[in-house]
Protein backbone atom coordinates (compact mmCIF):
# COMPACT_ATOMS: atom_id res chain seq x y z
CA UNK A 1 0.00 0.00 0.00
CA UNK A 2 1.59 3.28 -1.05
CA UNK A 3 1.38 5.51 2.00
CA UNK A 4 3.28 8.75 2.27
CA UNK A 5 6.51 7.95 4.12
CA UNK A 6 6.82 9.10 7.71
CA UNK A 7 10.28 9.84 9.05
CA UNK A 8 10.80 9.22 12.75
CA UNK A 9 13.05 11.64 14.59
CA UNK A 10 14.28 11.54 18.18
CA UNK A 11 16.02 13.85 20.60
CA UNK A 12 16.94 17.43 19.90
CA UNK A 13 16.14 17.42 16.16
CA UNK A 14 12.64 16.16 17.01
CA UNK A 15 12.14 18.87 19.64
CA UNK A 16 13.44 21.55 17.31
CA UNK A 17 11.11 20.56 14.50
CA UNK A 18 8.10 20.20 16.78
CA UNK A 19 8.50 23.82 17.85
CA UNK A 20 9.70 25.26 14.52
CA UNK A 21 7.64 27.65 12.41
CA UNK A 22 9.06 25.95 9.31
CA UNK A 23 6.84 22.96 10.05
CA UNK A 24 3.08 22.82 10.50
CA UNK A 25 0.87 20.43 12.42
CA UNK A 26 -0.47 17.42 10.55
CA UNK A 27 -3.77 18.65 9.01
CA UNK A 28 -6.04 15.73 9.84
CA UNK A 29 -9.14 17.56 8.60
CA UNK A 30 -7.63 17.85 5.11
CA UNK A 31 -6.99 14.12 5.05
CA UNK A 32 -10.65 13.48 5.82
CA UNK A 33 -11.64 15.85 3.01
CA UNK A 34 -9.46 13.82 0.65
CA UNK A 35 -10.95 10.53 1.84
CA UNK A 36 -14.48 11.90 1.77
CA UNK A 37 -14.06 12.99 -1.82
CA UNK A 38 -12.51 9.71 -2.95
CA UNK A 39 -15.10 7.40 -1.43
CA UNK A 40 -18.02 9.82 -1.79
CA UNK A 41 -18.88 9.62 1.88
CA UNK A 42 -20.02 12.46 4.08
CA UNK A 43 -17.53 13.09 6.87
CA UNK A 44 -18.47 16.75 7.28
CA UNK A 45 -19.06 16.66 11.04
CA UNK A 46 -15.85 14.73 11.63
CA UNK A 47 -14.05 17.33 9.52
CA UNK A 48 -15.72 20.15 11.46
CA UNK A 49 -14.44 18.64 14.70
CA UNK A 50 -10.95 17.83 13.41
CA UNK A 51 -10.60 21.36 12.06
CA UNK A 52 -11.52 22.70 15.49
CA UNK A 53 -8.77 20.78 17.30
CA UNK A 54 -5.65 22.93 17.81
CA UNK A 55 -3.44 19.85 17.61
CA UNK A 56 -4.17 19.65 13.88
CA UNK A 57 -4.00 23.39 13.20
CA UNK A 58 -1.24 25.92 12.67
CA UNK A 59 -0.76 29.69 12.62
CA UNK A 60 -3.61 32.08 13.44
CA UNK A 61 -6.24 29.38 13.15
CA UNK A 62 -4.43 27.43 15.83
CA UNK A 63 -4.16 30.45 18.11
CA UNK A 64 -7.84 31.32 17.79
CA UNK A 65 -9.12 27.81 18.42
CA UNK A 66 -6.77 27.31 21.32
CA UNK A 67 -7.87 30.56 22.92
CA UNK A 68 -11.52 29.71 22.50
CA UNK A 69 -11.04 26.29 24.09
CA UNK A 70 -8.85 27.71 26.85
CA UNK A 71 -11.73 29.97 27.93
CA UNK A 72 -14.08 27.00 28.24
CA UNK A 73 -11.43 25.00 30.08
CA UNK A 74 -10.68 27.82 32.51
CA UNK A 75 -14.33 28.39 33.40
CA UNK A 76 -14.48 25.22 35.49
CA UNK A 77 -10.91 25.03 36.69
CA UNK A 78 -11.69 25.14 40.44
CA UNK A 79 -14.53 22.66 40.04
CA UNK A 80 -12.19 20.32 38.16
CA UNK A 81 -9.75 20.33 41.07
CA UNK A 82 -12.55 19.73 43.56
CA UNK A 83 -13.83 16.79 41.52
CA UNK A 84 -10.33 15.33 41.28
CA UNK A 85 -9.78 15.75 45.04
CA UNK A 86 -12.92 13.78 45.78
CA UNK A 87 -12.10 10.87 43.48
CA UNK A 88 -8.44 10.73 44.56
CA UNK A 89 -9.60 10.43 48.18
CA UNK A 90 -12.03 7.65 47.25
CA UNK A 91 -9.34 5.81 45.29
CA UNK A 92 -6.90 6.08 48.20
CA UNK A 93 -9.49 4.64 50.58
CA UNK A 94 -10.23 1.84 48.18
CA UNK A 95 -6.52 0.99 47.99
CA UNK A 96 -6.21 1.01 51.78
CA UNK A 97 -8.93 -1.64 52.04
CA UNK A 98 -7.60 -3.72 49.16
CA UNK A 99 -5.56 -6.87 49.52
CA UNK A 100 -5.23 -8.10 45.96
CA UNK A 101 -5.87 -6.99 42.41
CA UNK A 102 -6.61 -3.38 41.60
CA UNK A 103 -7.80 -2.45 38.13
CA UNK A 104 -6.03 0.77 37.15
CA UNK A 105 -8.47 1.44 34.30
CA UNK A 106 -11.80 0.72 35.98
CA UNK A 107 -10.88 1.83 39.49
CA UNK A 108 -8.50 4.72 38.89
CA UNK A 109 -8.29 6.37 35.50
CA UNK A 110 -11.93 5.98 34.43
CA UNK A 111 -13.43 7.42 37.65
CA UNK A 112 -10.96 10.32 37.53
CA UNK A 113 -11.69 11.06 33.89
CA UNK A 114 -15.45 10.71 34.43
CA UNK A 115 -15.34 13.24 37.28
CA UNK A 116 -13.32 15.62 35.15
CA UNK A 117 -15.46 15.34 32.02
CA UNK A 118 -18.64 15.84 34.03
CA UNK A 119 -17.31 19.20 35.19
CA UNK A 120 -15.93 20.32 31.82
CA UNK A 121 -18.95 19.25 29.80
CA UNK A 122 -22.47 20.13 30.89
CA UNK A 123 -24.09 18.16 28.08
CA UNK A 124 -25.81 14.76 28.25
CA UNK A 125 -24.03 11.51 28.94
CA UNK A 126 -24.54 10.60 25.28
CA UNK A 127 -22.38 13.58 24.26
CA UNK A 128 -19.68 12.72 26.79
CA UNK A 129 -19.62 9.05 25.81
CA UNK A 130 -19.32 9.98 22.15
CA UNK A 131 -16.44 12.35 22.96
CA UNK A 132 -14.61 9.38 24.50
CA UNK A 133 -14.95 7.49 21.20
CA UNK A 134 -14.00 10.38 18.93
CA UNK A 135 -10.21 9.96 19.28
CA UNK A 136 -10.76 6.86 17.14
CA UNK A 137 -11.06 9.29 14.23
CA UNK A 138 -7.31 9.95 14.59
CA UNK A 139 -6.51 6.27 14.00
CA UNK A 140 -5.40 5.88 10.36
CA UNK A 141 -6.52 2.26 10.19
CA UNK A 142 -10.03 2.94 11.44
CA UNK A 143 -12.76 1.13 9.55
CA UNK A 144 -14.50 3.46 7.04
CA UNK A 145 -17.87 2.25 8.34
CA UNK A 146 -16.91 3.15 11.89
CA UNK A 147 -15.73 6.59 10.73
CA UNK A 148 -19.11 7.10 9.13
CA UNK A 149 -20.93 5.96 12.25
CA UNK A 150 -18.94 8.40 14.43
CA UNK A 151 -19.54 11.16 11.89
CA UNK A 152 -23.29 10.52 11.92
CA UNK A 153 -23.48 10.49 15.72
CA UNK A 154 -21.54 13.74 15.81
CA UNK A 155 -23.84 15.29 13.22
CA UNK A 156 -26.88 14.55 15.38
CA UNK A 157 -25.26 16.13 18.41
CA UNK A 158 -23.77 19.19 16.73
CA UNK A 159 -26.97 20.19 14.96
CA UNK A 160 -28.59 20.95 18.29
CA UNK A 161 -25.62 22.79 19.77
CA UNK A 162 -23.45 25.89 19.50
CA UNK A 163 -19.75 26.82 19.57
CA UNK A 164 -19.67 26.16 23.29
CA UNK A 165 -20.73 22.57 22.64
CA UNK A 166 -18.02 22.12 19.99
CA UNK A 167 -15.43 23.51 22.42
CA UNK A 168 -16.53 21.13 25.16
CA UNK A 169 -16.47 18.13 22.81
CA UNK A 170 -13.06 19.23 21.52
CA UNK A 171 -11.65 19.44 25.06
CA UNK A 172 -12.93 15.97 25.93
CA UNK A 173 -11.78 14.47 22.64
CA UNK A 174 -8.25 15.73 23.13
CA UNK A 175 -8.16 14.97 26.84
CA UNK A 176 -9.59 11.52 27.31
CA UNK A 177 -6.80 9.29 26.07
CA UNK A 178 -3.72 11.27 27.09
CA UNK A 179 -5.19 11.70 30.57
CA UNK A 180 -6.74 8.36 31.40
CA UNK A 181 -4.44 6.04 29.48
CA UNK A 182 -1.29 7.83 30.66
CA UNK A 183 -2.48 7.68 34.24
CA UNK A 184 -3.04 3.92 34.20
CA UNK A 185 0.23 3.28 32.34
CA UNK A 186 2.13 5.49 34.78
CA UNK A 187 0.95 3.76 37.95
CA UNK A 188 1.69 0.41 36.34
CA UNK A 189 5.20 1.62 35.51
CA UNK A 190 5.68 2.68 39.11
CA UNK A 191 4.62 -0.83 40.16
CA UNK A 192 7.14 -2.39 37.73
CA UNK A 193 9.92 -0.09 38.89
CA UNK A 194 9.20 -0.68 42.58
CA UNK A 195 8.08 -4.30 42.87
CA UNK A 196 6.88 -5.11 46.37
CA UNK A 197 7.83 -1.76 47.85
CA UNK A 198 5.64 0.09 50.29
CA UNK A 199 4.03 3.09 48.62
CA UNK A 200 5.43 5.30 51.38
CA UNK A 201 8.98 4.19 50.48
CA UNK A 202 8.65 5.02 46.80
CA UNK A 203 10.03 8.26 45.45
CA UNK A 204 7.20 9.24 43.14
CA UNK A 205 8.26 11.05 39.98
CA UNK A 206 7.14 14.65 39.73
CA UNK A 207 5.11 13.92 36.61
CA UNK A 208 3.58 10.97 34.77
CA UNK A 209 6.41 8.46 34.21
CA UNK A 210 4.67 6.96 31.17
CA UNK A 211 2.56 8.39 28.41
CA UNK A 212 -0.10 7.18 25.99
CA UNK A 213 1.02 9.77 23.46
CA UNK A 214 4.70 9.84 22.64
CA UNK A 215 5.03 11.83 19.43
CA UNK A 216 3.68 14.64 17.32
CA UNK A 217 3.59 14.77 13.52
CA UNK A 218 4.78 17.78 11.59
CA UNK A 219 4.74 18.66 7.89
CA UNK A 220 7.65 20.48 6.30
CA UNK A 221 6.61 23.76 4.66
CA UNK A 222 9.62 23.89 2.37
CA UNK A 223 12.60 21.85 1.20
CA UNK A 224 14.98 21.55 4.12
CA UNK A 225 17.86 19.57 5.59
CA UNK A 226 17.70 18.10 9.10
CA UNK A 227 20.74 16.43 10.61
CA UNK A 228 22.16 16.07 7.11
CA UNK A 229 19.00 14.45 5.71
CA UNK A 230 17.14 16.32 2.99
CA UNK A 231 13.37 16.64 3.28
CA UNK A 232 11.20 18.02 0.52
CA UNK A 233 8.28 20.34 1.18
CA UNK A 234 5.30 18.33 2.40
CA UNK A 235 7.39 15.64 4.12
CA UNK A 236 5.74 14.16 7.20
CA UNK A 237 8.02 13.92 10.20
CA UNK A 238 7.18 12.11 13.43
CA UNK A 239 8.84 13.92 16.32
CA UNK A 240 9.23 11.69 19.35
CA UNK A 241 8.52 13.74 22.44
CA UNK A 242 8.54 11.00 25.08
CA UNK A 243 10.77 7.94 25.02
CA UNK A 244 12.44 5.51 27.39
CA UNK A 245 15.81 6.59 25.95
CA UNK A 246 15.24 10.17 27.13
CA UNK A 247 16.10 11.41 30.61
CA UNK A 248 13.24 11.77 33.11
CA UNK A 249 13.80 15.50 32.93
CA UNK A 250 13.29 15.64 29.15
CA UNK A 251 10.28 13.33 29.28
CA UNK A 252 8.74 15.44 32.01
CA UNK A 253 9.41 18.63 30.06
CA UNK A 254 7.93 17.27 26.82
CA UNK A 255 5.11 15.21 28.31
CA UNK A 256 2.51 17.81 27.39
CA UNK A 257 3.92 18.66 23.99
CA UNK A 258 6.20 21.40 22.83
CA UNK A 259 5.92 25.14 22.24
CA UNK A 260 2.62 26.64 21.14
CA UNK A 261 1.06 23.17 20.97
CA UNK A 262 1.49 22.47 24.69
CA UNK A 263 -1.54 20.57 26.00
CA UNK A 264 -4.34 22.81 27.27
CA UNK A 265 -5.15 20.28 29.97
CA UNK A 266 -1.72 20.43 31.50
CA UNK A 267 -2.72 22.27 34.71
CA UNK A 268 -5.40 19.77 35.75
CA UNK A 269 -3.22 16.88 34.70
CA UNK A 270 -0.31 18.15 36.82
CA UNK A 271 -2.74 18.78 39.69
CA UNK A 272 -4.11 15.23 39.42
CA UNK A 273 -0.67 13.66 39.41
CA UNK A 274 0.46 15.73 42.40
CA UNK A 275 -2.66 14.91 44.42
CA UNK A 276 -2.52 11.23 43.53
CA UNK A 277 1.19 10.72 44.15
CA UNK A 278 0.97 12.70 47.38
CA UNK A 279 -1.83 10.62 48.83
CA UNK A 280 -0.38 7.30 47.64
CA UNK A 281 3.01 8.12 49.15
CA UNK A 282 1.39 8.14 52.59
CA UNK A 283 0.23 4.53 52.36
CA UNK A 284 1.89 1.52 53.99
CA UNK A 285 0.54 -0.78 51.26
CA UNK A 286 2.97 -2.56 48.96
CA UNK A 287 2.52 -2.46 45.20
CA UNK A 288 3.08 -5.34 42.76
CA UNK A 289 2.68 -5.23 38.98
CA UNK A 290 0.21 -7.60 37.40
CA UNK A 291 -1.31 -7.89 33.92
CA UNK A 292 -0.63 -5.17 31.37
CA UNK A 293 -1.87 -5.41 27.81
CA UNK A 294 -1.88 -2.51 25.43
CA UNK A 295 -3.32 -1.78 22.03
CA UNK A 296 -1.75 0.49 19.47
CA UNK A 297 -4.47 2.88 18.37
CA UNK A 298 -2.22 5.37 16.65
CA UNK A 299 -1.34 7.93 17.84
CA UNK A 300 -2.16 6.48 21.26
CA UNK A 301 -1.01 3.45 23.20
CA UNK A 302 -4.13 2.32 25.01
CA UNK A 303 -4.01 -0.10 27.96
CA UNK A 304 -6.76 -2.69 27.56
CA UNK A 305 -5.88 -4.52 30.79
CA UNK A 306 -3.84 -2.79 33.45
CA UNK A 307 -3.72 -4.39 36.89
CA UNK A 308 -1.56 -4.12 39.97
CA UNK A 309 -1.84 -5.84 43.33
CA UNK A 310 -1.84 -4.01 46.65
CA UNK A 311 -0.89 -5.97 49.77
CA UNK B 1 -23.81 -15.39 2.62
CA UNK B 2 -20.04 -15.08 2.56
CA UNK B 3 -18.36 -17.51 4.89
CA UNK B 4 -15.30 -18.94 3.26
CA UNK B 5 -12.03 -17.45 2.22
CA UNK B 6 -12.71 -18.29 -1.44
CA UNK B 7 -16.09 -16.51 -1.36
CA UNK B 8 -14.45 -13.46 0.17
CA UNK B 9 -11.68 -13.67 -2.43
CA UNK B 10 -14.28 -13.57 -5.20
CA UNK B 11 -15.79 -10.48 -3.62
CA UNK B 12 -12.37 -8.85 -3.20
CA UNK B 13 -11.59 -9.66 -6.81
CA UNK B 14 -14.74 -7.93 -8.04
CA UNK B 15 -13.98 -4.86 -5.95
CA UNK B 16 -10.29 -4.68 -6.91
CA UNK B 17 -11.14 -4.95 -10.60
CA UNK B 18 -13.69 -2.19 -10.15
CA UNK B 19 -11.12 0.05 -8.42
CA UNK B 20 -8.50 -0.74 -11.07
CA UNK B 21 -11.00 -0.62 -13.93
CA UNK B 22 -8.79 1.78 -15.89
CA UNK B 23 -6.30 -1.06 -16.32
CA UNK B 24 -6.74 -3.25 -19.36
CA UNK B 25 -6.22 -6.69 -17.79
CA UNK B 26 -8.56 -7.93 -15.07
CA UNK B 27 -7.30 -10.34 -12.43
CA UNK B 28 -9.15 -13.48 -11.49
CA UNK B 29 -9.39 -14.50 -7.87
CA UNK B 30 -6.82 -17.29 -8.06
CA UNK B 31 -4.16 -14.90 -9.35
CA UNK B 32 -5.20 -12.06 -7.08
CA UNK B 33 -4.97 -14.24 -3.96
CA UNK B 34 -1.20 -14.46 -4.04
CA UNK B 35 -0.57 -10.82 -4.93
CA UNK B 36 0.27 -8.31 -2.24
CA UNK B 37 -1.24 -4.87 -1.82
CA UNK B 38 2.02 -3.39 -3.02
CA UNK B 39 2.19 -5.64 -6.08
CA UNK B 40 -1.34 -4.62 -7.00
CA UNK B 41 -0.23 -0.99 -6.61
CA UNK B 42 -3.17 -0.24 -4.38
CA UNK B 43 -2.70 3.15 -2.72
CA UNK B 44 -3.97 3.89 0.78
CA UNK B 45 -7.03 5.53 -0.78
CA UNK B 46 -7.59 2.49 -3.02
CA UNK B 47 -7.48 0.30 0.07
CA UNK B 48 -9.89 2.60 1.86
CA UNK B 49 -12.33 2.30 -1.03
CA UNK B 50 -11.89 -1.47 -1.20
CA UNK B 51 -12.46 -1.93 2.52
CA UNK B 52 -15.44 0.42 2.52
CA UNK B 53 -17.08 -1.56 -0.28
CA UNK B 54 -16.37 -4.84 1.52
CA UNK B 55 -17.84 -3.45 4.74
CA UNK B 56 -20.99 -2.50 2.87
CA UNK B 57 -21.32 -5.91 1.27
CA UNK B 58 -20.59 -7.84 4.46
CA UNK B 59 -22.11 -5.59 7.11
CA UNK B 60 -19.05 -5.58 9.36
CA UNK B 61 -16.40 -3.07 10.45
CA UNK B 62 -12.96 -3.81 9.00
CA UNK B 63 -9.95 -1.87 10.24
CA UNK B 64 -7.35 -0.95 7.63
CA UNK B 65 -4.56 -2.76 9.37
CA UNK B 66 -2.87 -4.30 6.35
CA UNK B 67 0.74 -3.65 5.50
CA UNK B 68 1.95 -3.23 1.92
CA UNK B 69 3.29 -6.79 1.82
CA UNK B 70 0.00 -8.42 2.86
CA UNK B 71 -1.25 -10.86 0.23
CA UNK B 72 -4.90 -10.55 -0.73
CA UNK B 73 -5.56 -14.07 0.52
CA UNK B 74 -4.50 -12.87 3.97
CA UNK B 75 -6.85 -9.91 3.67
CA UNK B 76 -9.60 -12.43 2.89
CA UNK B 77 -8.64 -14.64 5.85
CA UNK B 78 -8.70 -11.67 8.22
CA UNK B 79 -12.18 -10.80 7.00
CA UNK B 80 -13.37 -14.39 7.41
CA UNK B 81 -12.20 -14.24 11.03
CA UNK B 82 -14.06 -10.96 11.56
CA UNK B 83 -17.20 -12.52 10.10
CA UNK B 84 -16.84 -15.53 12.38
CA UNK B 85 -16.53 -13.22 15.40
CA UNK B 86 -19.63 -11.33 14.30
CA UNK B 87 -21.60 -14.55 13.91
CA UNK B 88 -20.68 -15.91 17.36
Amino acid sequence: MKNPAITNLYGEPASNIASSDDFIAFPMGSKYREISSRIATDYSSAIQLLESLPVFLSGDEHKERRKSMAVVYAQTRKLQEKAIDQVVNEVAQSIEHRHGAFNLIDELSTPLWTALRNVICTESREVKDLASELPELFYPGLSPRRRKSLNNKLTNILKSGNDQLLNQIALLTLGVRPFSASLALSIHKIARDNVGKRLCDIVFPTSFPDSALTYVDRISLRDTVIDGCPFSAGSRIRCTTFDSSYTDEINSKQLYGIGSHTCLGRPISVYTWNRLSNILSQSQKTIHPSVLSVEDREPFTIPTKCLVNFK
Amino acid sequence: MFNTSSQIMDLICTEVNSIKKHESAECDASILASLTIEELELTSLDMLELIMNLEESLGIDIDLEFSANTAMVDVANTIVKSLATKNV
